[in-house]
């Protein structure tokens, strides 16, 4: 079922065009991947979808509404972001920040519960930091960071997860973990997941479907093995790039 | 609760200092006798409710509306060096304040409430001409913020010394005040000056979830759930009703609305919902005591209370950055 749907979406930056014409669903209980060289729009299209940028043409619909005509806070509770270079205010504890992901359901004197901070804790053990729960945001690391920013997400409870490239700062066990966790959530609770993701084999492993980005345009949309070829991506990535078949697994292994 | 706790003892004690201490020292046994009225008609109990107690309560709420609203502009700004000054909301609500003194109101009551509505507008005026300014492309930058803050209040105060100049009598008294002399009014200043900050304040309060999630910038901000177009007007009204009201009863007085809210961060964390109604009552202790030395600096003259401010915080204040800075506050 699609829950988010995107219909001739073009972004533009001044005179610059950044996203041009994109068309397409992002369905229940699915992880799709946005690939695509730097500077394809990706980030564009996120922020978009957020109802951060306004488009210059074309809507995004959110369980049939414009998102651009939905209040933040019904926003917020559809869809949680995890942002690319995120503004991080040094001086929380990763709890506090969580915890801003509860702001949706706050009242309006802006109180938590117990059950909100029992939510933070919890989306903190899913992405293994809870032991930096009382810890300063400005003390952690990148990629600690990031999966602080991952579980404020998780605490919106939303049914749309939109990651804006959440595996940069991570070493391979956490770039694994969290894209395991993120099929886990599409597979076994019916989140609808949109990632942004430079790296192609794992973009070729985790998503059920992979958006390719160029120039703002969507060249192909599909299952990995029909988008992932190596006349698309040597053509779009400008360097000659093999597709061959995975040893063990049924998915395409990206090769320079 | 001991943020609190502690911050209350500090503030009872600086009342207590400031009902006590001046020109004339009322020995506890006597303040006591006066603040519950047994001796009325006593020369104390006429200086402790004629004049203490009204300048008193004055301080108190100047110093509360002043690092209220300094820690609100810190936290709309995501800036440090953000306070109701250096942002230009001061120097503009002192220009409203000194063109509606020009006027002549009579000083009573509703005499005292036109200065504050006149140096609202002007202060309103002020940090959107500032924030106009210093946009470019649809973010403003801290450094375009804090130059066009410079600018824009240079003009203010000029404009302000021009009319003092230009006039006499009347003005006279302004000069002082301007110098953050707190002696006009008595209690109708306390009466006109608590409805102001009472709105203020509380809109302030009530916002501080927002000033949290504004911490991590519009985009996040909207994201997370915020409406941070009415969130940041409400603040941004809320701060400069309540800037404008302080400037109006006592003039300019610098630093407390910069050095409160850190400090209140320093010790007790980046929470706005702590840090908020900390720094209101930390602001209120502190520029009673500031008040307080004032007194007694030269007595029996008295200093203007905007020196003393000016001339312990600022070396406290670099203090304070430096601790912040190697504690990666900002």
């Amino acid at each position: 079922m699609v829950i988010l749907q995107v219909e001739n979406l073009s972004v533009r930056y001044q005179q610059r065009a950044a996203v041009s014409d994109v068309t397409f669903g992002l369905r229940r209980g699915e992880v799709l991947a946005l690939v695509g060289p730097n500077g394809s729009g990706k980030s564009s299209l996120v922020r978009a979808i957020s109802g951060a940028l306004s488009p210059f043409s074309g809507r995004v619909l959110l369980a049939g509404q414009d998102v651009q005509r939905l209040r933040p806070a019904q926003r917020a509770r559809q869809m949680a972001v995890v942002p690319q270079n995120a503004l991080i205010p040094p001086a929380f504890t990763a709890l506090e920040t969580v915890l801003f992901g509860r702001t949706p359901y706050l009242n309006f004197l802006g109180q938590l519960s117990a059950s909100d901070e029992q939510i933070a804790r919890d989306s903190l053990a899913r992405v293994e930091a809870l032991t930096l729960a009382e810890r300063r945001m400005g003390e952690l690391s990148g990629g600690e960071q990031q999966r602080v920013l991952l579980a404020r997400a998780l605490a919106q409870q939303t049914p749309i997860l939109l990651l804006d490239e959440p595996t940069t700062h991570l070493d391979l066990k956490h770039q694994v973990n969290l894209l395991t966790l993120t099929r886990g959530l599409a597979r076994r609770d019916g989140l609808a997941v949109l990632i942004v993701l430079h790296d192609l084999n794992l973009a070729a492993q985790y998503a059920d479907r992979i958006a390719l980005l160029d120039e703002g345009r969507l060249l192909a949309l599909g299952a990995p093995t029909s988008v992932l070829t190596s006349e698309m991506l040597s053509a779009v990535y400008d360097v000659p790039l093999s597709v061959l078949a995975h040893p063990t697994q049924n998915h395409p292994l990206i090769a320079a | 609760m001991r943020p609190y706790a502690l911050t209350l003892l500090l503030l009872c004690l600086a009342l207590l200092l400031s009902a006590a201490i001046g020109s004339v020292f009322i020995p506890p046994a006597d303040l006591w006798a006066a603040l519950s009225g047994q001796d009325a008609g006593g020369a104390f109990h006429t200086i402790l409710w004629d004049i203490r107690l009204p300048r008193t309560l004055l301080i108190a709420l100047v110093g509360a509306a002043l690092a209220g609203s300094g820690a609100a502009y810190q936290g709309l700004f995501r800036n440090p060096l953000a306070d109701p000054y250096l942002i230009g909301v001061a120097s503009g609500a002192g220009l409203g304040a000194v063109l509606a003194m020009s006027v002549r109101w009579p000083y009573d009551f509703w005499g005292l409430l036109a200065v504050p509505l006149a140096a609202f507008g002007a202060g309103l005026l002020t940090v959107t001409l500032v924030y106009t300014f210093a946009q470019s492309g649809g973010s403003v930058p801290t450094t375009n913020l804090i130059l066009s803050g410079v600018a824009v209040s240079s003009f203010a105060t000029a404009l302000t010394s021009f009319l003092m100049l230009r006039s006499s009598g009347e003005m006279r008294r302004a000069l002082g005040w301007l110098l953050g002399g707190v002696s006009l009014g008595g209690w109708n200043a306390v009466w006109a000056l608590i409805p102001f900050l009472l709105v203020g304040l509380t809109t302030l309060i009530l916002n501080s979830h927002a000033l949290n999630l504004l911490q991590f910038g519009d985009e996040q901000a909207a994201q997370l759930g915020l409406n941070t177009r009415r969130a940041k007007l409400m603040i941004i009204v809320a701060a400069s009703l309540v800037t404008a009201a302080a400037v109006s009863f006592a003039g300019i007085i610098g630093f407390v609305g910069l050095i409160v809210p850190h400090i209140t961060r320093f010790w007790w964390g980046a929470d706005y919902r702590r840090v908020l109604p900390l720094s209101i009552l930390g602001g209120a202790a502190i520029l009673l005591l500031a008040d307080v030395l004032s007194r007694i600096i030269i007595a029996p003259q008295e200093l203007p209370l905007g020196i003393v401010t000016a001339l312990a915080g600022a070396p406290f204040f670099v203090w304070v950055l430096r601790r912040a800075k190697i504690g990666g506050l900002w």
